[in-house]
């Protein structure tokens, strides 16, 4: 244990705290925020880089803009709590007495957890050289547990189809165009190393940390800050290409396990020649639709169009 | 593995900190805050018994956790919607 460790976690514990008994609600919010953030600085002390990535990008990034975006729209002052705390009240008492109990239990529990020899991963790692690929958890992700994955891309669309349902999109959608130039010209210039990084990061997932969920985060980023910029709009009119983006990722990823069934007897097993291209394949279509179904989950509409100068 | 692991107590500090708030948290959005405080002690959770194994970071507790990250994230984008579909009624009426 070292000094760095032992302050995150109390950072982390103290920010958790702060998160729950703040009185305003902007206040809980910037603490989760800023829990996130350190979140991924433990990440990357607990051998974790590429979730890191994913965390700062996705957890303290996008959920942060989200959640202030909610905020703003939210009726002044709701949101508040005076009675917090354990000791203001009986409900409060019994549910801080169980929470202690639980904390208590499960940290005795995590210290005495240890993994056999048996564990998946030690099976994963062994196979490394099947997978295509020399990233373990790109390997994991796309190869051997690519059946999760795929349900997964499922669920992101169920729930960007349910968000798209519950808004109103030109009230919630439409932004109003920011009163300066300045912001849009610093979009347009920090627009193409974002970019190119996010693409980065997709390609890196292949060998070092990085992947389709990080690089997809990082363009989804990219195209929320042209929202809020004003330089691009959500738009009520259905757009054909751009659903066919969103489906693009879980549409190739069903239609390459099932065609390559005659070839390896199993779905979603790749043959040995055709695995690399077809893991950078995939994982670039998987990056498209995750950047778009996240950012489509920031504006809250069905299409998106430029806006004209 | 003498001393007590940090990242272990705040991991379950983080738990039940969530726990704690989704109780007694009135508001809808604070308590989908809770929700996801939950969520980020048990990704820790995971990826710290990821590096008890022998050979190195367990890589299939790591994808299951960056798999989460995405699936908490869009839970939380549907459940935030509601949140501004209840608080705003009159915007969200069928057309």
């Amino acid at each position: 244990m070292t000094l760095l460790d032992g302050l995150l976690a109390l950072l982390l514990l103290l920010l958790a705290g702060r998160c729950v008994t703040a009185a305003s609600l902007l206040q809980a919010i910037v603490a989760f925020i800023v829990l996130g953030l350190l979140l991924a600085l433990s990440w990357v002390r607990l051998e974790a880089p590429d979730l890191a990535l994913a965390e700062a990008a996705i957890g303290a990034g996008l959920l942060g803009v989200l959640l202030l975006g909610t905020w703003r729209r939210l009726p002044a002052g709701s949101g508040e709590q005076e009675t917090p705390w354990p000791w203001q009240g009986s409900a409060q008492a019994i549910a801080a007495l169980g929470c202690v109990a639980l904390a208590v239990v499960l940290a005795l529990a995590l210290h005495e957890t240890t993994l056999g020899p048996a564990a998946a991963g030690t099976a994963a790692l062994a196979q490394l050289e099947a997978a295509g690929v020399d990233q373990p958890v790109t390997a994991v992700l796309l190869n051997f547990r690519a059946y999760d994955t795929l349900l997964e891309m499922g669920v992101l669309l169920m729930t960007l189809i349910g968000t798209l349902m519950l808004r109103r999109p030109l009230q919630d959608g439409a932004l109003a165009a920011p009163a300066t130039p300045l912001p849009q010209s610093l979009a347009r210039l920090f627009l193409p190393p974002i970019l190119l990084s996010g693409l980065y990061l997709v390609w890196a997932g292949a060998y070092s940390p990085g992947g389709a969920f990080q690089g997809g985060a990082v363009l989804a980023g990219a195209g929320v800050m042209l929202a809020l910029t004003g330089l691009l709009r959500g738009s009520t009119r259905d757009d054909l290409p751009l659903r066919c983006l969103l489906v693009l990722g879980a549409a190739l990823f069903t239609l390459s396990g099932v065609l390559l069934i005659p070839l390896t007897g199993h779905f979603m097993a790749y043959p040995d020649d055709l695995v690399t291209p077809l893991m950078v394949l995939i994982e670039f279509s998987l990056a498209i639709s995750i950047a778009l179904s996240l950012m489509m989950l920031f504006t809250g509409t069905p299409g998106l169009c430029r806006t004209r100068p | 593995m003498t001393g007590f692991d940090p990242f272990a107590l705040a991991a379950a500090g983080l738990i039940a900190f969530g726990l704690y708030g989704f109780c007694v948290c009135g508001h809808p959005l604070r308590r989908l805050l809770a929700i996801n405080l939950v969520g980020n002690g048990v990704f820790l959770a995971l990826i710290l018994i990821a590096r008890r194994l022998p050979d190195g970071p367990d890589p299939v507790p790591h994808a299951m956790v960056l798999t989460g990250i995405v699936i908490a994230v869009s839970a939380t984008a549907f459940g935030l919607a509601l949140i501004r579909r209840q608080a705003r009624p009159e915007d969200g009426g069928n057309d």
